[in-house]
């Protein structure tokens, strides 16, 4: 009998970190076949006060708890401490930290940065700001509150002073200590202007900042042939031939380093250029797996779980009757598609130990990982964190960073890995497909009375890049909250059933930006908007039936996402600026037929920020019945993430997340056949352009709730939105509803 | 045999063994500007960007014998006299980075496009810059930084 048997099964979860976010978790190392989990403790104040301090030389410094990928997380914290500390924001200076800078912090995801981490770093400014005065009041002779921070400086009202540096010449004796949010300035009297962009200038001057940026003497580079099937676990296959005699002959050719630590042949050079020759040139060929599947569409067919009445995790019941609204969605894998093809940079000590540069979203838990690869001790490894090129979730879990700490450690030079584009569609964690079937039933009073939504997919916060097919098993008992997240409608139905299907597929899933909430979200909002074709009922209208009055769900607040709604259809009574059709018709076939429809579509994320949308599209329809083209023409969202400290970037992922949703209905497809992916470019893998944007119109709504996030929301209401306005115009035009996305254009 | 490149006004040696070499990882690697970046490896993201006597390129598919004597501009070379160049400034004051990893290439694409046509339509700045991507959404913020740009370039505040 296995170790692990005698544990019981929500035990040995908890114990793996893998139950209820938040756990501080530790388990034996010696458990090999138990992979690295990410930790993830709740910040505390103690935890706060190691982020900023006042240096021995008198100045303010802030290591950032949450990496930076473009929500500008550093000039949110910078202000926060500013606030906090009663000193202006250019005089903190704000930095993304190592391991070995700062405590253990969670993973950078699920937009809640802000929601976690602005209490505790405020309380550790106030409890800062506090010493320091302590300290300059018993030198100045004065009563703390009297004095103020003044430059490097603390006056008193007489204008007596002592620089800071002075103040530091002892350590700081700081007491963790739970401070009320009412003490807190932050909390009380937030700044109202708006916080620096801290890295911006680097960035337009093309200054360093990111892993691939990093040069070290004498450093070589490498890539690592993989096979296209990134499962090794349920597509094992194994290299068949090579041409590594023309690799060899590349000048600037250094090594082949082959370990078991790698998912194949380590191709090493000396220049870039010449790695990218060998690389060309290694035409490696791999054995089949035995296993291997085509398209994985089929493994998650939701009518096939439905037939067989069985899922792995169900809840609720509906009664049997005739369905008003049965409806079959596929949604099928994404790529992340950041610009920032990942990257490492790892150099061995001369201490014996490992420092790593990368773009990671995880530093922490690389950290785990590198332990385990390398048998080394926290202590002796470093994960310098950079400014990352994208994530969107897709950087959460140590791939390119152990490859480059095993090189550095086995050649014993500095390297640097840089995947190809290639690498990132066969060898990354995408998207999960989902297929998902969604019934509802009305009413005598035109209200849905029973719901039911099924959904098959696969893992997600349990990914297979991570969890081993056993361990899969076992967390199947508990299902994912990734997969699931959104699953739970807010509106107030009567009766309804939730059902999830996860299956392992042969293909990597995780994160991707919103998780489950962007498939699962869509698919509710399709179907409610459905049944409000039904009851003839205007959408916005319907939709606001079933919110209010509803009672706040652990999915969220009703009312939060009807506020949304309200507002979104003041927003749509204007008059929208949106780029006119004539336009396009003009460069269409005459005898093309155009036809303009507007969607709407609301929701939560992670129970805490909400959203809704609206779009304007327009469909043209040829004679012979086809959908011949779809333009978006105009997106309007409001949006409710509770307080707002950087009103300006908040809109910015608004903006991010409307592109993402149009891709997730137009455009993007993540196809896999026999042979692996069949995406393996940008030129095959359609992202949205610029010459794709419609207009845009955002409405923050102001919020004294506690700040959330805006990383992802908007991710549960731009989908929807663009998809009713389609299905509105399309069922105009008697065109059949979209069973898939995206919405494939037929002429 | 050593050979120079003009790169942002400097001329360059090169090793032999660089001329066959992309562009791109010359800039990077060897000559240790790192502002161009590598996104796809295969001219269609746009993220490598450079002006070769002033014209857009992709660094990635440049090789640097092909540049001859032609002068080569990456985003460290933008800035004109000490001074950000107009579409740097728009892009400072409409914050357009998010991650900021593909603005290099933006930028680039958006300053060429801008010397040949100064007030470009929608439909001017859409064709331009079709062939840079950016994931993190930013495209709204590159419309209305790019008009700001041409009012900036024309002496605007």
């Amino acid at each position: 009998m296995s170790p692990l048997a005698t544990t019981s099964r929500r035990g040995f979860l908890k114990a793996t970190g893998f139950l209820g976010a938040g756990i501080a978790v530790s388990f034996s190392a010696g458990c090999a076949l138990i992979p690295p989990i990410p930790k993830n403790p709740v910040p505390e104040v103690k935890d706060g006060l190691g982020w900023i301090a006042l240096t021995p030389d008198g100045k303010w410094q802030l290591w950032s708890p949450r990496m930076e990928m473009g929500q500008n997380i550093l000039g949110s914290l910078q202000q926060i401490a500013a606030v906090e500390l009663g000193v202006p924001a250019s005089q903190i200076t704000v930095a993304l930290p190592s391991t070995s800078q700062i405590g253990r912090v969670k993973i950078t995801a699920g937009s809640d940065s802000i929601r976690e981490v602005s209490t505790p770093l405020a309380q550790a400014c106030y409890t800062l700001r506090a010493a320091v005065l302590a300290r300059a009041a018993q030198r100045l002779g004065v009563d703390a509150a009297q004095l103020t921070f003044d430059g490097g400086d603390v006056v008193t009202p007489a204008g007596a002073r002592v620089a800071l540096r002075e103040l530091t010449a002892q350590p700081l004796e700081l007491k963790a200590q739970d401070v009320p949010t009412k003490q807190l300035r932050f909390f009380n009297t937030p700044s109202t202007s708006q916080p620096a962009f801290p890295q911006l200038n680097d960035i337009l001057q093309g200054k360093p900042l990111y892993a691939g940026d990093v040069r070290l003497p004498g450093m070589l580079y490498a890539q690592v042939l993989r096979p296209q099937w990134a499962d090794q676990s349920l597509a094992p296959t194994a290299m068949l031939k090579w041409d590594e005699a023309a690799v060899r002959a590349v000048p600037g050719f250094h090594s082949v380093v082959i370990d078991k630590r790698l998912p194949g042949p380590a191709l090493v050079a000396t220049r870039m250029s010449a790695l990218i020759r060998m690389r060309e040139l290694a035409k490696p060929q791999w054995a089949e797996p035995k296993t291997l599947v085509g398209d994985v569409m089929p493994i998650v067919d939701v009518d096939a779980a439905i037939a067989r009445g069985s899922f792995t995790k169900s809840s609720g019941s509906v009664a049997d009757g005739k369905w008003t609204v049965d409806m079959r969605l596929d949604v099928p894998m994404a790529a992340h598609a950041f610009i920032e093809a990942r990257c490492a940079v790892a150099e061995a000590t001369t201490s014996g130990g490992i420092k790593v540069w990368c773009g990671t979203q995880a530093p922490f838990y690389v950290r785990d990982v590198l332990q385990r690869d390398l048998g080394l001790p926290a202590d002796k490894i470093e994960v310098q964190a950079m400014r990352i090129g994208g994530g969107f979730g897709g950087k959460t879990y140590a791939s390119v960073e152990r490859e480059a700490a095993v090189l550095a450690v086995l050649i014993k030079k500095p390297i640097k890995v840089q995947w190809s584009r290639e690498d990132e569609f066969t060898s990354a964690a995408h998207r999960q497909p989902t297929s998902h079937r969604v019934q509802a039933r009305l009413g005598p009073d035109d209200r849905i009375s029973n719901w039911r939504h099924s959904i098959g997919s696969s893992n997600v916060l349990f990914t297979n890049a991570v969890v081993p097919p056993w361990m899969n098993a076992l967390t199947n008992f508990v299902g994912d909250k990734g997969t699931a997240r959104g699953h739970a409608p807010l509106y107030a139905f009567a009766r309804e059933q939730l059902d999830l299907q996860l299956t392992r597929l042969p293909v990597l899933t995780g994160p991707w930006r919103g998780l489950g909430a962007g498939p699962n979200v869509l698919a509710i909002e399709m179907a409610m908007d459905a049944a409000a074709r039904a009851a003839n009922v205007d959408p916005v209208e319907f939709r606001l039936r079933h919110l209010q009055g509803a009672p706040a769900k652990e999915a969220g607040e009703p009312k939060r996402v009807a506020l949304c709604l309200e507002r979104l259809q003041a927003m749509l009574k204007k008059p929208a600026s949106a780029t006119s059709l004539p336009a396009i018709q003009q460069n269409s076939p005459a005898n093309w037929q155009w036809i303009e429809a507007r969607g709407v579509a609301a929701g939560c994320y992670k129970s805490m920020s909400y959203s809704a949308a609206g779009a304007h599209v327009a469909i043209a329809v040829t004679p012979a019945g086809k959908l011949a083209a779809i333009r978006l023409l105009q997106l309007w969202c409001t949006h409710d993430c509770g307080l707002v400290i950087d009103a300006d970037m908040v809109r910015a992922q608004v903006e991010g997340n409307l592109v993402w949703c149009m891709g997730m209905v137009l455009q993007e497809e993540l196809a896999t056949d026999k042979s692996g992916m069949v995406q393996r470019s940008l030129a095959q893998y359609n992202i949205p352009r610029i010459g794709d944007m419609p207009n845009l119109s955002i409405e923050l709504i102001t919020s004294t709730e506690p700040p959330t996030g805006a990383g992802e929301t908007a991710m549960v209401s731009g989908a929807g939105a663009i998809a009713n306005a389609l299905c509105r115009a399309m069922a105009q035009a008697g065109l059949p509803m979209p069973t898939r996305m995206p919405v494939r254009v037929s002429a | 045999m050593f050979n120079t490149i003009r790169v942002n006004g400097t001329e360059r040696t090169l090793l032999p063994e660089m001329l066959d070499d992309p562009l791109l990882w010359v800039l990077r690697e060897d000559l240790g500007m790192t502002g161009t970046k590598f996104g796809c490896g295969q001219g269609i993201c746009g993220a490598c960007t450079v002006h070769v006597d002033g014209a857009p390129v992709r660094a990635c598919l440049t090789t640097c014998q092909s540049v001859g004597s032609r002068s080569v501009t990456t985003v460290e070379g933008l800035m004109q006299g000490g001074k950000l160049h107009p579409v740097q400034r728009a892009w400072a004051e409409l914050r357009v980075p998010q991650c900021g990893f593909c603005q290099a290439g933006q930028m680039m694409s958006a300053a060429a496009l801008l010397r040949d046509v100064p007030d470009p339509t929608d439909a001017q700045i859409d064709q331009a810059m079709a062939g840079n991507l950016c994931r993190c959404g930013t495209y709204d913020r590159i419309r209305k930084a790019i008009k700001r740009a041409a009012e900036m370039a024309k002496g605007a505040p």
